[in-house]
């Protein structure tokens, strides 16, 4: 059960680290993505702007070519609608030219442009002299110029120029589709090797979620069996537990049996012999004075005691045959559980030693008690026989109070039976529950049994006891039993 | 009591038996007392030596039982008494030590008459034997036809 626990434990940081690693290869896969999308728009829209030179481009040379045939148109005409088209065309060359001029920076464009606009300027200032020209009246100067073919070369080398950065933007543009293609596959393969990697992270912790629970499955059983087993070892051992008992209970009762059927022949023996005594040593107040031997009296006197020594141990030791049938018997009772008001029943008891209290000038308080569920004749006997010692042993210099409360301690109840009496020697604590052993000055009555018996019933009612006290102290007797009695708890001593 | 009853006493103990007896004859009691020291005896004695002995139909008997027999318990010797048609009728008187209430009642229920325990104390048990004296005195032994 520990090992599967323990590999539970080294199993978890691995999932977690999957887990981790998953997560962060999508976060890489997202910004990837991003990126290249990123990318894409910016090519694309750098594909735009080159189209739309392109078309200016086009649109420019269209104006220049406008420009000439306007100025040809007026120079031979003379008309001034020709003049007009030339002005209109010529004035819409340059701010054309300008928006062409902006985007381009250090690139094969830019000096090729740069080319377009020598050639153009050129070609303007062209049609601007002529024009010039013929308006100072020098008609035939102005025709000349024309005849001159200048204005054909500059026309050609206008659209060469143009043509040849047309081509390096035709260039740009397919590269930069070549370009925008490549960040498509790229993208592409990208999401297709996310796709695999989010169904190979959700099938290997679908696995390993599978594979715990195989785990969980079978600590279940495993534990199931240890629980059963453990059920099985606490019958058997509760089973020779009670048999132990049992068996120590037989025992004490054949046992105390057994050895008064010798005693009623040592008594009655001796009893006998008592009775032949008279006849040995006849009385001084049966016979005449004279006749008894000073001997003889010496001798029925020294019969008699060891007589009356006999006949008090046998008394003894028949008292204390009978104390062990007693606690045997006890043992052997069945527990009859019922609703007791305890406040009612050690009252009940205070108030029958009342006469016994007041001789002693002690008092018996009371405190609030709860109720039980418990043997009353058992619960009886265990605080009659406490108040009862409580009584015995006051010290004769001070008055007695003998005090009984109670306290809740889970399902289970701690009664306290304290006085001021002489107390008990430390060394003394466990010695007192014993059979027949007394502690401290041995000047009250009693056989030793008393608490000897309020052990065996306290433990037959599932609880403990203990004593806390020292000398001419007092004493404190914690007697702790189940609220209520069931028979899992019989055996807990 | 007629001279003719017999005391049958089962009893183990040599000791208790000759108490017993010295008690009993105090009383003024002078009938026979047959004395068995175990069950079997006392089984044997019942079933098979009354049985020839007496042919025609005589010789009433008391049972005087300890129930601590080294072979077996005095109960069993009880029962058998009165498991059977005719002895059934014979006065038994239980004397023991044991003082169990149980054992007690168990005794009374099987049949048994009278039940007296052994008490340590000497004067009550002689007391207790003399009073059994006195009963004898009195009680009606019917006769066991045998």
């Amino acid at each position: 059960m520990t090992q599967t626990a323990g590999f539970g434990f080294r199993r978890t940081p691995l999932e977690l680290q999957l887990l981790l690693a998953a997560l962060f290869m999508l976060a890489c896969l997202m910004a990837a993505s991003f990126w290249l999308s990123q990318r894409n728009t910016a090519e694309r829209e750098e594909r735009l702007v080159v189209r739309n030179h392109v078309e200016r481009l086009t649109m420019l040379e269209a104006y220049v070519r406008a420009s000439e045939s306007g100025q040809r148109g007026y120079l031979l005409t003379g008309d001034k609608a020709f003049r007009a088209a030339y002005d209109e065309n010529f004035g819409q060359v340059r701010p054309l030219l300008d928006l062409i001029g902006a985007p381009f920076g250090e690139t094969p464009e830019a000096k090729l442009l740069l080319d377009v606009r020598r050639q153009i300027d050129a070609k303007m200032q062209e049609l601007a002299d002529t024009v010039r020209v013929y308006e100072a009246g020098q008609r035939e100067e102005a025709m000349a110029l024309v005849r001159s073919g200048q204005g054909l070369r500059t026309m050609t080398a206008v659209e060469t120029g143009i043509r040849n950065l047309r081509a390096e933007m035709q260039r740009r543009l397919y590269e930069n589709q070549r370009t925008t293609e490549g960040l498509e596959t790229a993208l592409f393969y990208l999401n297709l090797f996310g796709a695999v990697l989010i169904v190979a992270s959700a099938s290997s912790a679908s696995y390993l979620l599978w594979r715990s629970n195989l785990r969980l499955e079978a600590a279940q059983q495993e534990l199931e069996l240890s629980n059963d087993n453990l059920e099985q070892i606490v019958q058997e051992r509760t089973r020779s537990l009670q048999e132990a008992n049992e068996e120590i209970q037989r025992f004490a009762y054949i046992v105390s049996h057994d050895l008064r059927s010798p005693l009623v022949n040592i008594m009655g023996f001796t009893t006998e012999l008592e009775t032949l005594s008279k006849d040995l040593f006849p009385s001084i107040d049966g016979d005449a004075p004279d006749v008894v031997k000073p001997d003889q009296t010496r001798l029925r006197e020294d019969f008699e005691e060891a007589l009356g020594f006999i006949k008090s141990s046998i008394g003894k030791m028949d008292r204390l045959i009978g104390a062990i049938l007693k606690i045997s018997r006890e043992g052997a009772r069945p527990i009859r559980p019922e609703t007791i008001d305890m406040d009612q029943l050690v009252a009940g008891i205070a108030a029958s030693m009342q006469h016994q209290t007041q001789a002693l000038g002690a008092s018996i308080e009371v405190g609030p008690l709860p109720m039980v569920q418990s043997d009353r004749l058992a619960l009886e006997q265990i605080f009659s026989n406490l108040l009862d010692n409580a009584l015995k042993f006051l010290r004769p210099d001070q008055p007695g109070a003998i005090k009984v409360a109670a306290r809740k301690i889970g399902k289970r109840v701690e009664f306290q039976v304290s006085d001021n009496g002489r107390g008990i020697a430390p060394g003394d604590k466990t010695r007192i529950f014993e059979l027949f052993r007394r502690a401290g000055a041995q000047d009250r009555p009693g056989e030793g049994l008393g608490l000897a018996a309020v052990l065996t019933l306290v433990r037959r009612l599932g609880g403990t006891i203990r004593v806390e006290s020292d000398i001419d102290a007092g004493a404190t007797f914690y007697i702790t039993i189940p609220q209520t009695w069931s028979d899992q708890t019989k055996w807990t001593m | 009591m007629n001279k003719t009853v017999k005391i049958v006493m089962v009893e183990d103990d040599d000791g208790h038996a000759r108490l017993i007896e010295k008690n009993i004859r105090r009383a003024g009691v002078s009938n026979e007392i047959v004395h068995l020291p175990d069950g079997g005896s006392a089984l044997n004695f019942f079933f098979k030596t009354m049985g020839k002995a007496n042919e025609k139909r005589s010789s009433p008997i008391l049972v005087l039982l300890d129930l601590n027999l080294p072979d077996m318990t005095g109960v069993e010797v009880l029962q058998r008494l009165k498991a059977d048609d005719e002895l059934k009728t014979a006065p038994v008187i239980v004397l023991t030590t044991t003082d169990d209430k149980a054992e007690i009642q168990r005794c009374y229920d099987l049949g048994c008459n009278v039940y007296v325990t052994k008490p340590v104390d000497y004067d009550n048990f002689a007391n207790a034997i003399r009073q059994l004296g006195l009963f004898f005195a009195v009680i009606q032994v019917p006769e066991t036809p045998i």
